[in-house]
């Protein structure tokens, strides 16, 4: 639909709406009998003409116009006139007019219209619907020009609104004949005019006549004929008329209806707000209303018409005479003296006034050229007599008088006619009508819309607030239509306009110019248009008692306001007057207020089950793989999967996750679970935005319980999730309803929640725990507030509310969105997400709680060492408990004492699940149960443990309860271990293990204790001892042990190596593939030795190993799978992992200790002892004696020829000596070290790291065995030496050796 | 010439950046006369793009309409970022006031390809700033 049909009045309705506006004035005097007569339909006289006669009639006149002469019948000299209108008025307007009381009719039209839309239902196509409504041809604007134009009555000047007729109406029931000819004649007495036309110098010769109204239901119908012919008589045929009314009794009771048309033209023409009479039109037959017309039609015609054109030939005889005289007496004034003259002396007798009478005949006869021709000759005999007022309104009329006739307005008659004007110092109400006719004839007529808007303009410069504010909006509207339309500057002049309906105390006018584009600010960065504009909304809502609206703006400026401290706090305190006068009470509720902002993102609920205690019962929120975890094991504990109970035999629990599934998973996060009386956490981040410190007086949660029906909702929602392929789009959409509805509430659903919750709050459904807090400015802080169910059922924690000053309650609703849909088209286009459940906790009977201590916990720890432990568990619910389980993050670290001896632990991928205790655990009762740990290579350890447990009836809602913990301590480094494996060449089921132990610590001595060898098929042998230990005799001779006993030391930074070799345990052993052991068996190791060692390194001795191993073997699967790399590993170069060949499987484990802080394992695993490379590379063979390396001089003595039979010993062994010296002295500490890397054959034994620090020309010496595995030439020289701060000095000579094997 | 205000508003009619010394009710004042300008901006952009003589495209739009104690001067960039210079009502040749727009536009230019600046949002950068009013008290 185009608007603009509606602002642009068509050619039709401005033609009639300016001939109306200077159509003849006649004058009614109405007695009061014939008024009451016409009363009874609901109106007056006047109006009653008005409403029921035609708007124009085509007229024959006598009198001949250029424009007209087409029209001129060819039997007759008359022709038509057609659009002909006559206005009335009565003669009380013009009896008792004062011009305050026009002023207060325009103030009434203002007032009448200054209805608004409420801004909270501001769309976008607001501003058209505004436009249509208040832009109709006859909106209030028109009304108001209508009104307005009624100010120009009471001037001398205007003569066009001076009276041409008057209609005197008696009715029948006045009395005798006699009578009404008396007061007739009294009324219409020539010789005493009334008083007005007398002081406005109007002109004495009207036109009169007399019209008899007879009221038909009135007992007297025998009057009419000698009332009439009195009448008649008296004043002349030709001037009276009798008009019978009122023919119906009563029109409803003979149901006969009104016609549509009539009460449109009453509402239009009468009543501007639209309202009707009860008895409008009662009595009035469709007979009287065509007599009424046909009396208008004859009253033109016959009387006014021929008046008229009387008129015209009396004046223009008197003018055309005095024009000779005229040029004699300008002559005069050319060269004559010069007077001067003032307009005090103007009576109607003198020709100007008599010339301008002429050409307004001649202008309502619509001969435009000779009222044209007249009024150019009057405006300048006005001007010569300097009454500006008279030449201006002159002028005015010429110009309307060569727009209608010539199309088009010449702007020198305008701007002369606004000249004289202002040079009269007249009324600016002159000009602002002058003004408003020629805007609305641009606008309309001539496609000149920036003409109009500058008339506007103009006007409003020097106009009444009130006025030039109408104008201001005017004008905003051409810019609005104007084609390309100029919405800024639209925007712009509705401001100013707003600004002046603003000062003339219109608030709502102001207020609906204001709110018009309120929305086209909003997120657009125009920051101080849009607080300009929030807050005179705000303001002048207050006002007039919107609290609502001023509340909703003022919330919006504070936050968003850049203004200073100060003045965001007067604008807080308006809102807080605003409120208080919308709530009536000391203490008012505003609701989504921005201040203090909560980030939605970090709203957290918390029940006990989710409390993280560590052992020193600090917090620390859990890893988000542990967290992902978590989640999805609890996924299926409530999903019912059964934690088995313990068996002899080891079982698996897999949960095959993937990847993919994770997120969909997570998504389906059942509802959290609480019991009854245990309280529930709310977490949040709050933020002020403000520039100065808030403070608040009280934070509370507002919670409610949920009734079964929202239950079902929620239930059916959920089920709507699993099924939404399946459904269609139109119930997607209801759905995506529904669920928008679950997110936001609207104020009123609010309040009832309000009221629901104050009765769980009187009833003691839920205490509240009630926190005071402040906020500096852009200050974030975590707040965190409580809330105790006392009552099962399902609660919906629904947001917060803080009181602020003791006179505000913010209350702010948590609004978390759940998954967001994406699967039809509408959900992907409308942003449509599931309700989530976070914020819903059910609330279940009560149930038992665990309290855990974690006792003698260690922080400080050597890598690998181990220490004893326990949980010390006590049931602190009110319900006994049973099951207890839990679950390690990192198994490798922990190892439950078996308190059961049908203990056993359930793997799965990452992480292990333990049985504690199945037992039922009464209200009180406290456990002890023992554990192991062990630190890992990592420095900083942190264990996380879920412990989990059932009441001993079991809860279908809340089939688990947890525990979580959380452990943490350091660990520094200590041993290294490097294996190297090699096939004996010479023997096919035996290898060589190389083991190379480095105490990279800083501070401990280690002491090994035993070597050992993990295998049901492998032993081990130490082929190295006695050298390294400097123990001459054999140790061990059983070859058959799996295990070795050592008694060694390793001080800080000193390496050992320690060859051993491994051979299975009988001959009968093969190692075929085909000999696949289903379980990796884990032998225990007894000790001999008195020692309470064996005790303490019972259980974590094999339990650590498996479960390392476990470890190290899901994850090395998993790297591989994810980046499918080679498997090269620097300590292990040798060896490839093969997971499935596990009878080849060969692991060893050293046990240490240390004294003082007791005793460690390390481990190492060899999966697969088949994968061994034995290519090696043997260089050729030399002997250099020394060599200089830079300030080191080197020498090496050894023999350059070595035989061995490798067929009785796999090794071949020769003494080498080396010498090192630093020429000059350098006082830096020297690290020297022996290469391994350069021949896999060869290996040394002795120490091979020596710190040492040289004096000058010092000789230092030290003696190693080189041990080769295979016959070859082998460089000796491998000798690195590092100082602090340089690069690794690696000496570039050779020195050879040949080992030959011996026949 | 004595600069009351600049306004850098960007494609999308959104004020990317208004600096001017005053604050309150004055501040609002301009704020509007830089709002309304941009319909003076947009009535003059398609008649210069329109004119077939001049090939080239006329970023300076010249004087935008003058108030009664005030002058605005508009400039709009190839990617239809809009200047509005409010000045006040004394006599300025053009010349100064494209120069001026010229300068402001390779500050501008400066300012967003900072890679740290988001496209279409407001200019916060203190250089740029200071860039400006070392060009305000130049000119």
């Amino acid at each position: 639909m185009d608007f603009s049909n509606s602002f642009f009045k068509t050619k039709e309705i401005i033609d009639n709406w300016f001939s109306e506006l200077y159509a003849p004035l006649v004058i009614v005097s109405v007695s009061p009998d014939a008024e009451n007569a016409c009363l009874k339909n609901g109106v007056s006289f006047v109006d009653m003409i008005r409403c029921f006669c035609p708007n124009s009639f085509s007229v024959k006149i006598q009198h001949q116009t250029k424009k007209n002469e087409k029209n001129i019948s060819e039997n007759s000299n008359s022709h038509l006139i057609s659009k002909f209108f006559v206005r009335f008025e009565t003669i009380e307007t013009f009896n008792n007019f004062k011009k305050t009381d026009i002023e207060d009719s325009l103030f009434k039209i203002v007032l009448k219209n200054s209805v608004y839309e409420k801004s909270e239902n501001l769309k976008s196509g607001f501003i058209t619907q505004m436009l249509n409504k208040y832009q109709n041809p006859m909106t209030w604007f028109d009304h108001y020009i209508q009104q307005f134009s009624k100010l120009l009555y009471w001037s001398k000047f205007q003569t066009i609104n001076h009276p041409v007729s008057f209609i005197y109406v008696i009715s029948t029931e006045i009395g005798d004949a006699t009578t009404a000819i008396q007061f007739l004649k009294m009324q219409c007495d020539e010789k005493n005019p009334p008083r007005f036309m007398i002081e406005n110098n109007m002109d004495p010769n009207v036109h009169r006549y007399f019209l008899l109204i007879h009221d038909i239901q009135s007992p007297y119908p025998e009057k009419i004929s000698e009332f009439l012919q009195k009448m008649e008589d008296t004043f002349g045929k030709n001037y009276c008329f009798f008009l019978p009314i009122n023919s119906l009794s009563n029109r409803k009771e003979k149901k006969e209806t009104i016609p549509e048309e009539r009460i449109q033209k009453y509402k239009k023409l009468v009543s501007f707000d639209g309202s009707l009479p009860e008895n409008f039109c009662n009595c009035l037959s469709e007979s009287d209303i065509s007599f009424i017309s046909s009396f208008i039609r004859l009253f033109v015609s016959e009387s006014l018409i021929p008046f008229i054109e009387k008129r015209i030939q009396t004046l223009s005889e008197i003018v055309n005479n005095s024009s000779k005289k005229g040029f004699k007496k300008a002559f005069k004034n050319l060269f004559g003296k010069q007077k001067e003259q003032t307009n005090t002396t103007e009576t109607f007798n003198k020709i100007e006034f008599q010339t301008r009478k002429l050409a307004d005949y001649y202008f309502f006869l619509k001969d435009y050229d000779q009222a044209l021709v007249y009024y150019k000759m009057a405006s300048n005999e006005f001007k010569n007599s300097n009454s500006w007022d008279y030449f201006a309104s002159v002028q005015e009329m010429a110009t309307i008088c060569s727009f209608i006739h010539e199309s088009r307005i010449i702007d020198s008659l305008l701007d002369a006619a606004q000249y004289g004007y202002k040079k009269a110092k007249s009324s600016p109400c002159f000009l602002t009508n002058l003004f408003w006719i020629f805007a609305e004839l641009y606008k309309n007529s001539m496609n000149k819309i920036e003409k109009a808007i500058e008339l506007y303009l103009r006007i409003s410069s020097y106009e009444s607030n009130i006025t030039s504010a109408i104008n201001l909006e005017q004008a905003a509207y051409c810019f609005y239509y104007m084609k390309p339309s100029s919405f800024r500057k639209y925007h712009f002049y509705l401001i100013l306009a707003g600004q002046r309906y603003s000062f003339s105390g219109q608030s709502n006018h102001t207020i609906r110019c204001y709110s018009n584009f309120q929305q086209e600010f909003r997120d657009k960065n125009w920051i101080t248009i849009q607080n300009h504009l929030n807050y005179t909304i705000a303001l002048h809502s207050f006002y007039i008692l919107d609290f609502a609206t001023s509340i909703r703006c003022f919330k919006e400026i504070i936050g968003k306001s850049k203004e200073s401290d100060q003045q965001q706090r007067s604008y807080l305190e308006e809102l807080i007057i605003a409120s208080q006068g919308a709530s009536q009470n000391s203490i008012s509720r505003v609701f989504e207020f921005r201040v203090p902002q909560i980030l939605m993102n970090s709203i957290n609920v918390l029940i006990n089950d989710d409390f993280v205690q560590i052992d020193n019962s600090s917090q620390i929120p859990p890893s988000e793989d542990w967290s992902d975890h978590e989640n999805l094991f609890l996924r299926k504990l409530s999903q019912k999967i059964p934690i088995k109970p313990p068996q002899d035999q080891m079982e698996k629990i897999i949960l095959k996750i993937k990847k993919s599934n994770i997120h969909q998973l997570l998504e389906k996060i059942p509802k959290k679970t609480s019991p009854v009386g245990e309280s529930i956490i709310v977490e949040f981040f709050v933020y002020n935005p403000l520039k100065f410190m808030l403070k608040f007086g009280q934070a509370y949660l507002i919670a409610v319980y949920e009734n079964n029906e929202n239950n079902e909702n929620n239930e059916n929602n959920e089920n709507n999730e699993n099924n939404e392929n399946n459904e269609n789009n139109e119930n997607n959409q209801q759905e995506s309803k529904n669920m928008i509805k679950n997110i936001n509430c609207d104020s009123k659903e609010i309040e009832e929640i309000l009221k629901k919750y104050e009765k769980s709050i009187h009833k003691n459904e839920i205490i509240v725990e009630k926190s005071e807090f402040s906020l500096y400015p852009n200050e974030n802080r975590l707040l965190e507030l409580k809330i105790t169910p006392q009552k099962e059922g399902r609660l919906r924690i629904i947001g917060v509310e803080f009181q602020f000053q003791e006179r505000l309650l913010l209350f702010v609703q948590f609004k978390i969105p759940g998954k967001k849909l994406n699967k039809t088209k509408n959900q992907r286009k409308n942003d449509i997400y599931l309700p989530s459940n976070k914020l819903i906790v059910d609330i279940v009977t009560q149930m038992p709680r665990l309290s855990i201590q974690i006792q003698n916990f260690a922080t400080n720890l050597v890598d690998g060492s181990i220490r004893k432990t326990s949980f010390e568990i006590e049931n602190i619910g009110k319900k006994s408990l049973k099951n207890l389980y839990v679950q390690f993050e990192k198994p490798e670290c922990f190892v439950i004492e078996n308190i059961n001896e049908n203990i056993n632990e359930n793997i799965n991928e990452n992480y292990s699940i333990v049985p504690l205790y199945l037992n039922e655990l009464k209200k009180r009762q406290k456990i002890k149960i023992p554990c192991w740990f062990r630190a890992t290579s990592s420095k900083f350890e942190q264990n996380k443990h879920l412990f989990f447990y059932q009441t001993l009836q079991e809860n279908s809602k809340m089939k688990y309860r947890l525990f979580r913990a959380i452990t943490q301590f350091k660990s520094e480094s200590s041993l290294s271990l490097e294996t190297q494996i090699f096939q004996n060449p010479f023997s096919i089921n035996e290898y060589i293990l190389v083991l190379s132990i480095s105490n990279i610590g800083n501070l401990n001595i280690f002491e090994l204790l035993q070597i050992t060898s993990i295998s049901k098929y492998f032993v081990i042998e130490l082929l190295n001892y006695n050298e390294i230990s400097g123990i001459k005799e054999s140790n061990n001779n059983n070859n058959n042990n799996d295990y070795e006993k050592l008694n060694l030391f390793l001080k800080p930074q000193e390496n050992l190596v320690i060859i051993m070799k491994i051979k299975p345990i009988t001959k009968n052993v093969s190692l075929k593939k085909e000999n696949i052991i289903e379980e990796f068996e884990i032998k225990h190791i007894e000790m001999n030795e008195k020692n309470s060692r064996e005790d303490l390194l019972q259980i974590p001795f094999q339990n650590f190993f498996f479960q390392e191993k476990q470890q190290k073997q899901n994850r090395k699967n998993h790297k591989n799978h994810k980046n499918h790399k080679n498997h090269k590993n620097n300590q292990t170069n040798n060896v490839e992992i093969s997971s499935k060949n596990q009878n080849f499987e060969f692991g060893i484990i050293l046990l240490w200790k240390i004294q003082g802080k007791g005793y460690g394992q390390h481990q190492k695993l060899i999966p697969d002892l088949r994968k061994v490379i034995s290519n090696s590379n043997i260089s050729e063979s030399s002997s250099i004696l020394k060599r200089k390396y830079n300030n080191f001089s080197i020498t090496i003595s050894s023999s350059k020829e070595i035989w061995h039979d490798f067929s009785k010993n796999p090794i071949a062994k020769a003494n080498v000596v080396f010498y090192i010296r630093e020429e000059y002295n350098s006082k830096i500490n020297s690290l020297i070290e022996m290469r391994n890397g350069s021949s896999q054959n060869l290996f040394w034994i002795g120490c091979t790291h020596f710190n040492r620090k040289f004096s000058q020309n010092e000789l230092f010496s030290f003696k190693l065995q080189a041990c080769f595995l295979k016959p070859g030439v082998y460089d000796l020289n491998q000798i690195i030496i590092k100082q602090n701060l340089r690069r690794p000095f690696i000496s570039s000579f050779q020195h050879l050796i040949c080992v030959k094997q011996a026949n | 010439m004595k600069i009351i205000c600049v306004g850098i508003i960007g494609p999308q009619n959104n004020p990317l950046l208004i600096h001017t010394d005053f604050s309150g009710e004055e501040r609002k004042n301009i704020e509007y006369i830089v709002y309304t300008a941009l319909d003076f901006c947009e009535e003059k952009i398609p008649a210069m793009s329109g004119n077939k003589k001049s090939s080239l495209f006329e970023s300076y739009l010249g004087l935008l309409f003058p108030t009664e104690d005030l002058r605005v001067y508009g400039y709009v960039t190839n990617t239809h970022h809009k200047y509005v210079l409010v000045l006040d009502d004394s006599d300025v040749k053009d010349v100064d006031t494209k120069k001026f727009f010229v300068q402001l536009h390779d500050i501008f230019i400066q300012a967003i390809s900072n890679p740290f600046y988001n496209y279409g949002e407001k200019i916060e950068s203190l250089n740029f700033i200071s860039n400006l009013k070392s060009l305000i008290s130049k000119s």
